[in-house]
């Protein structure tokens, strides 16, 4: 059974995290400390709230540098969802003035839709587009491709250094998932989306 | 493309479920977790559990909210009762992905840019209950008295606060099954920019394909039409399918 790390500071709903991995036959906790950071074999990036508590929520905890320990040195997968995802770029579009973490050479951007039918912030049920060379597309299920989003900024233009795993069409293109060699994001909620969801948490699991 | 929301709306008193008319004369309809269970089966696009024992923000209805989220792997939108951020933190770490508001930005508006500061407008819900009970033009409902504020007014201040989505609600045909208030969800829809969710008097699967094609909204809440008759959100979805709408295969 694979032990899996979820962080705890960035705010939002971490019970569903927990409760998705829980169902999918992995064993996660919370990480609270460079210990829990350091026995994992997956850490995962929740996060729910703006760009600047999510960043602030990391920096107060100071597991920043245990946790670039373990994706740059130790090269544990890890998985950012939602904001997580975000706080994985350079900066953001909703506080300016705070650094991301920029492990992914990416800008997160607001939602910029034609005005007409595409209410903002972007909340509901979703298709994504697999790219051809996808790995967290379900190999069990390749037909799912509908999630659960809701956000108001999202990665907009194709990260310089990462592989796009797929894109949503919202009147403009989203790139809804991205990896860079052991760092994976996805801007929707696989935890709450149903059977969909978890197939691309398994697929995230069994890949890494 | 996004898929039309479907979403079922649970009224929590005392632990039970319960439906109501015109937010009154409620009538036990059953266990809230093995609801919420059937919905998700039924492949509901969220939920939306609201707490009517609004005076107290007690354990037992917190405990509920984790167990719902504990059986359920969709969106939880939780509201009833909600004073302050401490109170929506309570939620978020019990496992509601968004919270919703309607008494207490009537109170302090500036509480809906707190909770857009702290948790992003996207998690940020307000609730707007509406009537015509004093004439041809509706008003904002609070606390089951009317107050001065016209809905639409009120809806544009709320999404300027930071607002991510607004559930309109007309009282008069709550729990009567007579049809929304299309023309007016039209209007509304017309000066919004965040998504709109009507609710309150759902009678038929035509209802809720016409306020999507004509009212242009997000979702449609969902109460006693699931609850007192023989529909359900498959039906629901397939219907809409029939009709050229977007939803997700349930």
């Amino acid at each position: 059974m694979k032990s899996v790390a979820v962080l705890n500071c960035t705010g939002g709903n971490v019970r569903s995290v927990l409760n998705a991995f829980s169902i999918i036959g992995t064993n996660p906790y919370l990480a609270k400390n460079k210990n829990d950071l350091e026995t994992a074999e997956l850490i995962v990036l929740p996060g729910v709230g703006s760009f600047k508590t999510g960043m602030q929520g990391l920096n107060s905890s100071g597991l920043i540098p245990h946790l670039k320990n373990q994706i740059y040195n130790e090269q544990k997968p890890l998985l950012g969802i939602c904001l997580g995802m975000q706080l994985l770029c350079n900066s953001s579009e909703e506080n300016e003035s705070i650094h991301g973490l920029g492990w992914v050479d990416a800008k997160v951007e607001k939602l910029n839709p034609p005005k007409i039918g595409y209410p903002v912030p972007h909340v509901g049920w979703d298709d994504v587009d697999w790219s051809d060379d996808s790995v967290l597309r379900p190999q069990k299920r390749p037909l799912s491709s509908c999630f659960y989003f809701v956000h108001t900024y999202a990665v907009l233009n194709k990260p310089v250094d990462a592989h796009v795993e797929c894109t949503t069409d919202y009147g403009q293109t989203i790139i809804s998932g991205f990896r860079r060699n052991n760092i994976y994001g996805v801007q929707f909620h696989p935890e709450k989306s149903q059977d969909e969801g978890l197939d691309v948490l398994n697929q995230w699991i069994s890949v890494t | 493309m996004l898929k039309a929301r479907i979403i079922p709306c649970l009224l929590i008193k005392d632990g039970r479920c319960v439906k109501g008319k015109g937010f009154k004369d409620y009538i036990d309809v059953g266990s809230p977790v093995s609801s919420a269970k059937i919905y998700e089966a039924q492949g509901a696009d969220e939920l939306i559990v609201i707490n009517l024992c609004q005076e107290t923000f007690h354990g037992d209805f917190i405990d509920l909210v984790g167990e719902i989220s504990y059986e359920c792997y969709m969106p939880i939108t939780i509201g009833g009762g909600i004073r302050n951020l401490t109170d929506m933190q309570t939620l978020f770490k019990n496992g509601a992905d968004r919270i919703l508001l309607n008494t207490a930005p009537l109170n302090n508006p500036n509480i809906i840019k707190q909770a857009a500061l702290e948790y992003g407008s996207q998690a940020v819900v307000i609730s707007i209950d509406y009537t015509y009970r004093h004439g041809a033009y509706p008003l904002v409902v609070n606390k089951s008295s009317a107050n001065s504020l016209d809905p639409i007014e009120w809806a544009l201040s709320c999404q300027k606060l930071g607002a991510g989505e607004i559930l309109f609600t007309l009282v008069d045909n709550d729990g009567k099954k007579n049809g929304l208030d299309l023309d007016y969800i039209e209007k509304i829809s017309n000066k919004l920019t965040i998504p709109i969710v009507p609710s309150g008097g759902v009678g038929s699967l035509d209802d809720i394909a016409q306020v999507l094609l004509r009212g242009k909204v997000s979702g449609v809440g969902v109460g006693s039409f699931l609850n007192f008759s023989d529909q359900s959100v498959i039906k629901i979805h397939s219907y809409l399918r029939q009709q050229g709408i977007s939803t997700r295969l349930s």
